[in-house]
């Protein structure tokens, strides 16, 4: 079962999902038209990893780009200038270093589409009448659960009214 | 008999400056950007649109013919071997850096008057450095080898040399214009599911594919941020060494008025002053075309008049240090150049540029003159001339005055100089037409965190 409930402003909605998460409901997301900082912890505590992902970018990417300087320079077409150094570390340094924030931003960008579940057109959150309004000035959050009978109802309904006292505004449910 | 003293009010924490109407709703600010690029375009639209595309088709006649007859037909002589082409080139690129710096700086330092105006910044930014690279481009003479600096085995057994900052520039220029593409368009994705979801039909397909299916969930808003703040931190120092490997194509030869190690940080100031005053000339008519009187007020005229304020003083104070150093240094041709710029040929010119990038923007002391949108646009309007008089001056003063008085000589642009500094200018002008047409030229969602930040919606 899945049960959707939109709430008028983001203070209410963060209310209702803290009050959701002292009583240990499943699984669930938020749809927010801006970021709220509060749910960050709320809704998945751990922080996110995308960070990791562009520093390996960058050293791999500076790296590379320091060896690729080093064998042509050295190694492949070596240039004898009035005896300078071949391997001119100072000024290999400036190409790395511009590689380095180039990998680093795009490693970012795949990483975000990939941790952030983008690109899918037609995820089954857009199902959801008025859901559109999450782009808007709708906060929206969708709690997955699973119902196994007479038990499962009772709790989906004492979960509808804890949303509508923390000022929901409307509660929709569907299975799955 | 005594009179009652009024109370004296001391506002030792007065609050900073609304930006925003203090009843806006997250709908509201939603719907002053969208409807201002929904609505119909009027005919200064239309007329701007045909003008600009005339003078690109300029443009393309000019490129046409500097392909098909060569580099002779530029002003560029045995002498003046850089004119217009790196002058515009790096008036061009200074201007691309802009956008981005301020983008950056704005959010690492929380200046809530960044959500108004990073969105076209960065958008004249990415049109500016594109601009930019086409000069080194169709200044090689044979663009269509242009393949031949990238670092690439090939037959020829050849490689680049690294130690050129020209090569430097290259790489520079190629990592930027990705960057601030990819910064520009994440900032822009849930922009684009906010269209999507007030369009129907063809719209909505396009939107939609450019969101990417953003949902706004918890986590991609997490992800968004972490990876729109890491951007900004390393925009910053990309930024500054690109700028600085701009003053050190200069900076790296032996030329008088070149050789100084005031020209990395020269540039990057100069690039920051231009781009602030390119962002105001686009301010005025943007907030006046698309009714954005609201979002983008008179607060945020001050702040940037004050940038544009605090870049004349270290401008003025970039110029006398390269006076000073020319004095002090003793070297005979450094003084000699100095003296040629403020007597010589292009003295004229010299002394417009002074004018235009210290003296005029002295007017910004007064804060009417700060939130007058008229005296700000004629302000950045005069540091726009006189940052590219600047960049020309750079390259031709040096060139037409250097060591050996033997090789002094004279630059006169010729008709295909202007066509395409011009042209430039018109295809700058044709895609901010139709950025404004179909991209949402404020930030929708920063203006709704905005709007939470000062307490108008909750």
């Amino acid at each position: 079962m899945r049960m959707l409930a939109e709430f008028a402003s983001g203070d209410a909605l963060v209310a209702a999902v803290r009050a959701l998460r002292q009583g240990h409901a499943g699984r669930l997301e938020t749809f927010t038209p801006l970021p709220l900082p509060e749910l960050d912890t709320l809704v998945d505590p751990a922080p996110s990893r995308l960070r990791r992902f562009m520093v390996v970018a960058a050293l791999a990417g500076a790296l590379m780009m320091l060896g690729l300087q080093y064998y042509s320079a050295t190694i492949d077409y070596p240039i004898n200038s009035g005896g300078r150094p071949l391997a001119a570390w100072p000024a290999f340094a400036v190409g790395a270093f511009e590689i380095a924030i180039l990998s680093a931003a795009v490693a970012g960008f795949v990483a975000l589409i990939v941790l952030g579940g983008l690109t899918r057109l037609h995820h089954p959150v857009f199902d959801w009448e008025g859901i559109e309004r999450a782009s808007r000035d709708g906060f929206f959050v969708e709690i997955a659960f699973a119902d196994r009978g007479a038990a499962d109802r009772a709790e989906s309904e004492a979960l509808a009214r804890l949303l509508v006292q923390h000022g929901a505004v409307t509660v929709m449910e569907r299975p799955s | 008999m005594s009179a009652v003293a009024a109370p004296l009010h001391v506002e030792a924490n007065a609050s900073p400056p609304r930006l925003l109407p203090p009843d806006a709703t997250y709908g509201e600010v939603t719907d002053i950007v969208a409807s201002g690029m929904e609505r119909r375009f009027g005919r200064v639209w239309w007329i701007a649109l045909g003008v600009s595309l005339v003078g690109t088709i300029v443009m393309l006649a000019s490129i046409w013919t500097l392909l098909s007859e060569g580099i002779g037909v530029w002003g560029n002589n045995a002498i003046a071997v850089w004119g217009f082409d790196v002058g515009n080139y790096v008036w061009w690129i200074g201007i691309g850096n802009a956008g981005t710096l301020i983008s950056s700086m704005l959010l690492l330092t929380r200046q809530r008057w960044r959500a108004a105006i990073n969105r076209y910044a960065e958008a004249m930014t990415l049109f500016a450095a594109a601009l930019a690279g086409l000069y080194p481009l169709l200044h090689l003479g044979r663009p269509w080898y242009a393949y031949w600096l990238a670092p690439y085995p090939n037959t020829m057994d050849l490689w680049p040399q690294w130690r050129s900052p020209l090569v430097w520039d290259m790489v520079a220029i190629a990592s930027y214009l990705i960057f601030s593409a990819l910064f520009w368009y994440t900032g822009l994705i849930p922009d684009f599911a906010t269209l999507r979801d007030r369009s129907r039909g063809f719209r909505q397909v396009v939107y939609g594919v450019l969101a990417l299916g953003w949902q706004g969930s918890s986590r991609q808003w997490k992800h968004y941020k972490s990876f729109y703040t890491a951007m900004a931190a390393l925009g910053v120092p990309l930024v500054v060494s690109l700028h600085s490997v701009v003053g050190l194509d200069y900076a790296a030869t032996l030329m008088p008025g070149w050789q100084e190690t005031i020209f990395p940080p020269y540039f990057v100031v100069g690039a920051m002053f231009s781009g602030f005053a390119m962002v105001v000339t686009l301010t005025v008519p943007i907030r006046w075309g698309l009714g954005l009187q609201r979002v983008i007020t008179a607060e945020h005229l001050d702040a940037m008049g004050k940038f544009i304020l605090f870049g004349a003083l270290v401008m003025g104070l970039s110029y006398a240090l390269e006076w000073f150093n020319a004095w002090y240094g003793g070297n005979d041709v450094e003084r000699d150049l100095v003296l040629f710029q403020f007597t010589g040929a292009h003295a004229w010119l010299y002394w417009t540029m002074l004018a235009c990038n210290c003296a005029v923007p002295q007017l910004l002391w007064w804060p009417a003159a700060r939130r007058s949108a008229a005296l700000l646009l004629a302000t950045s309007v005069a540091v726009n001339i006189g940052m590219w008089l600047e960049r020309l001056l750079i390259n031709i003063d040096t060139l037409t005055h250097g060591h050996l008085p033997a090789r002094w000589g004279f630059y006169v642009p010729t008709v295909w100089d202007w066509t395409l500094f011009g042209g430039s200018l018109s295809l700058f002008t044709l895609l901010f037409l139709l950025f404004t047409r179909f991209v949402p030229a404020v930030s929708i969602h920063e203006l709704r965190e905005l709007a939470r930040q000062e307490g108008a919606a909750r």
